[in-house]
């Protein structure tokens, strides 16, 4: 963990800027502060987020939202999420209870994914483990994922033939997005797992 | 704590509502509550509830004695029926326009002749053709909702059970309604005949408040007696078979006018209960209001405000808010009482049920319901008011005016005031970040698009949800209640496949006004586009969104919640709906209607444009939107048991 800890910190700063500088968000600040902050301010926030997480979550979930936070093992950018989404079902937090709430998410419910082979360790939740645990049914998933989200624009047959440039898949997706295609961070890596593997 | 010196006025209030029980009808409750406040006299036990139940709005006469403080002549005329000569049909149909019904809803059946030549000769009856008995119950059901009117139905026997899921649905909602069937004939018991059962009416029992037959001779009766039952307190359906009746047998019936905005028993609380819940409203130090549908179906929202702004009481609503109750961008707005956080030392309910949730265990309780039987039902209240909600609330404020003097009352509302309004914005800029973070994702999120919607529809527009428990993220992006948009829905009951149908009739309960269904892609997959038949037909303007994520969302969330095996695989069995991939905009397309598909959150604001541009030009939008998933993410979205028929003929042709 000692070796891993640090990439995955260096991977998530880039993830959020790179989605904060996609979404246009205001929680730029919270998030760099979160990511300076100390050990102690940490612990701090921890314990401010489970405050908060008794005060106002179990008003839905009731005392279950324990188990369901260890179950659920996403991400810290994940959990920040979770906690939006929560806010926008109407869940009172303040708005200086959202870092220490999805600090205290990650502490109970967050995971490390294990190293994929030849790939870098990525923080992640359990969508990527069992795609990569499963890849028969990764390659299912890939073509269902084609017929979903590619087919809206594009005839299958061409959607999956590679350009004669020499653009990769991720890029070509990553262009699909740009342009509006309706893929998530998941589904992208399955596709291009599974449309690199069909053009060798 | 202090009290006012208020002398009894010997004049009653411009709005005095007819006498209490027992009282000098000429002394109005507010005068005599403030008398016994000056004079100290203890208030004895109010009546009973059987007694109040006496004490109807029908038992006095409109805008009679009592309310211009004068008792110059106490009795009615009773001049209020007149005599029908006609078809037995034709009967029912003049109860019904005494009543003031001017709208009927219909299913394909035969069997109707003399009641179709009784609405051509009434000439001032519409019929609106629904084609499903299911479908037509919920159209119904909406228009009550909206016009406050009275839906009456009629359509086929072997209807019934098609009607059924939405008489369900406007039992919860506490609907008055009169759905109506062909068949019935009791002659058919035993035979297991065309068509027929024994006891027609019994499948619909669980969600009616009455059934019975329509019989030749006592058409009019019956109709009238049908809608006493069904106005209540409870409200709910009436379900009546024409069977045994001879429609076209001429008869001569006795036709009762009916005020419909007086139909449902309006009975007081007794003044003691409501001494005392004013007593520990001024006592409180952190009061909360729980408000319900029953505020709104008592025309008291107006009335709730005053009461709320007069001590800065934090209001809040539950799940089943089936109306906008309470202005939601008024600084006393809290959202809903599962969420409210901080500390509260009484909650007085008015209007709702409390059937989901006990309100905050160990907090005193007051709940305040035109609903005798659902008091302190389902959890035990310390004080339990049976009355009408507008009646109770203006009690209730006459009596806290008796009780703190006006200086003390600008005080409590002022401080308490400050504090929640300081709650309530750090709350709403939680909110905006919470929508900023997601604004321009796509598929959309729910945040952006009820953003939208709520900014580009009319200030006044009339809102139709029948959404998972997602749709928060939208509706809270709303600005309800008041002055502003109105809601109907989701219905209470959940049973998916009743919100087209239902907002179609509330837009031909408010014809002149923008109406909004909000439709996710699975619950309109429940058998509704037929709707929009109907829509088409009657060139009903509205604009219909389907938040489609091509998943049962909610199911796959709540499926996941505890984790297991089919979590760790990444799987579910029920949730995914994208295969076959529907173009739903080319559903509405077939009906006539605008089809719309936003893809991207760029396209929205264009896409809601132009459907803007065809409801004020007469025709209907079906906006297909790609939102996002919610709830937990797994490895395979798109699983499900894959079984193909044309598959097993291949293999059987040796293909």
């Amino acid at each position: 963990m000692r070796t891993i800890a640090p990439v995955c910190l260096a991977v998530w700063i880039v993830a959020v800027g790179m989605t904060a500088g996609v979404e246009g968000t205001s929680m730029q600040a919270p998030r760099a502060a979160a990511a300076q902050s100390s050990p102690t301010a940490a612990t701090a926030d921890v314990e401010k987020g489970r405050a908060a997480l008794t005060q106002i979550c179990v008003g839905c979930h009731g005392n279950g939202i324990l188990r369901m936070v260890e179950v659920r093992k996403k991400s810290e950018q994940e959990w920040r999420e979770t906690v939006y989404r929560m806010i926008g079902r109407g869940a009172q937090v303040f708005p200086d209870e959202i870092e220490p709430l999805t600090a205290y998410l990650t502490k109970a419910g967050g995971q490390v994914r294990p190293q994929p082979p030849g790939g870098a360790p990525v923080e992640g939740g359990r969508r990527g483990r069992a795609a990569a645990a499963t890849p028969a049914a990764a390659i299912g998933d890939a073509e269902s994922i084609l017929a979903r989200r590619c087919q809206l624009c594009h005839d299958l047959t061409k959607a999956t033939t590679k350009p004669a440039s020499a653009e990769s898949w991720d890029s070509i997706i990553d262009r699909m997005v740009a342009l509006g295609a309706a893929v998530t961070p998941a589904e992208h890596q399955a596709l291009s797992t599974y449309l690199n593997q069909r053009q060798k | 704590m202090s009290t006012t010196k208020k002398p009894a006025s010997t004049v009653p209030a411009p709005d005095a509502e007819a006498p209490a029980p027992g009282q000098n009808p000429t002394v109005s409750r507010r005068d005599f509550l403030a008398a016994t406040a000056v004079t100290g006299i203890a208030l004895g036990a109010g009546p009973s509830v059987s007694a109040l139940a006496q004490e109807t709005a029908g038992a006095v006469p409109a805008g009679g004695a009592a309310a211009q403080g004068v008792v110059s002549n106490p009795l009615p005329t009773g001049e209020t029926f007149e005599m029908y000569d006609g078809t037995a049909a034709g009967a029912v149909l003049a109860q019904l326009r005494a009543a003031g019904v001017r709208m009927l809803f219909h299913t394909n059946t035969s069997g109707f002749g003399p009641l179709w030549e009784a609405v051509d000769h009434a000439g001032d009856v519409q019929v609106i053709n629904v084609t499903h008995e299911g479908h037509a119950v919920a159209a119904a059901a909406g228009y009550t909702m909206a016009s406050r009117s009275l839906g009456f139905f009629f359509g086929s026997g072997a209807g019934v059970g098609n009607s059924i899921s939405n008489l369900y649905c406007a039992w919860k909602d506490r609907v008055p309604l009169l759905v109506t069937y062909s068949h019935g004939d009791p002659s058919a018991q035993g035979k297991d005949g065309f068509e027929s059962w024994d006891d027609t009416l019994r499948p619909t029992e669980p969600f009616t408040l009455w059934t019975a037959n329509l019989l030749t001779e006592e058409m009019a009766e019956i109709t009238r007696r049908a809608i006493r039952f069904a106005y209540g307190p409870p409200s709910g359906p009436v379900t009546m078979v024409w069977g045994t009746a001879q429609a076209g047998e001429r008869v001569r019936q006795r036709i009762d006018k009916i005020d419909l905005a007086k139909a449902r028993h309006q009975f007081r609380a007794p003044t003691d209960a409501i001494q005392q819940a004013a007593r520990w409203l001024v006592e409180a130090k952190n009061p909360v209001f729980v408000v319900g549908p029953e505020v709104f179906e008592d025309n008291a929202t107006a009335d709730l405000l005053a009461l709320a702004e007069k001590l800065s009481v934090p209001v809040t609503d539950t799940e089943d808010d089936l109306y906008a109750n309470f202005p939601t961008d008024h600084a006393l707005y809290m959202g809903q009482m599962r969420t409210l956080r901080g500390q509260t030392d009484l909650m007085i309910g008015f209007g709702e049920g409390f059937k989901r949730r006990e309100p905050r265990p160990g907090t005193p309780t007051v709940h305040v319901s035109h609903d005798p039987e659902i008091l302190g039902r389902v959890y035990p209240v310390n004080l339990a008011i049976a009355s009408d909600i507008r009646l109770a609330i203006r009690d209730l404020s006459d009596a806290v005016d008796s009780l703190l003097t006006k200086d003390r009352m600008a005080s409590i509302r002022a401080s308490r005031l400050a504090e929640v309004k300081a709650v309530t914005a750090q709350v709403h800029k939680s909110m905006q970040v919470a929508r900023d973070a997601f604004f321009n994702r796509s598929p959309l999120s729910w945040e952006r698009i009820g953003f939208e919607l709520d900014r580009m529809l009319d200030k006044n527009a009339v809102i139709v949800p029948e959404l998972g428990t997602q749709a928060y993220k939208m509706l809270n992006q709303f600005r309800f209640g008041g002055e502003n948009k109105m809601k109907y829905g989701r219905t209470i009951g959940s049973a998916l496949g009743w919100g087209v149908a239902a907002s179609f009739g509330v837009q031909l309960g408010l014809p002149e006004r923008q109406v909004v269904a909000l439709q996710g892609d699975g619950g309109f997959l429940f058998g509704q586009s037929e709707a929009l038949w109907s829509i088409a037909r009657y060139e009903a303007p509205m604009l219909l969104v389907i938040m489609n994520n091509h998943l049962y969302n909610e199911t796959r969330a709540r499926n996941m919640n505890g984790g297991g095996r089919f979590f760790e695989e990444g799987r579910d069995y029920n949730g995914y709906l994208g295969d076959p991939n529907v173009d739903f905009a080319k559903i509405g397309e077939a009906y006539g209607l605008r089809g719309e598909r936003v893809r991207t959150a760029g396209e929205l604001v264009p896409a809601l444009e132009r459907a803007l541009r065809s409801m004020r030009d007469g025709k209907a939008v079906l906006m297909d939107i790609e939102v996002e998933e919610d709830g937990p993410s797994l490895s395979q979205p798109t699983w499900y048991q894959r079984h193909s028929i044309a598959e097993i003929q291949r293999k059987s042709r040796g293909v």
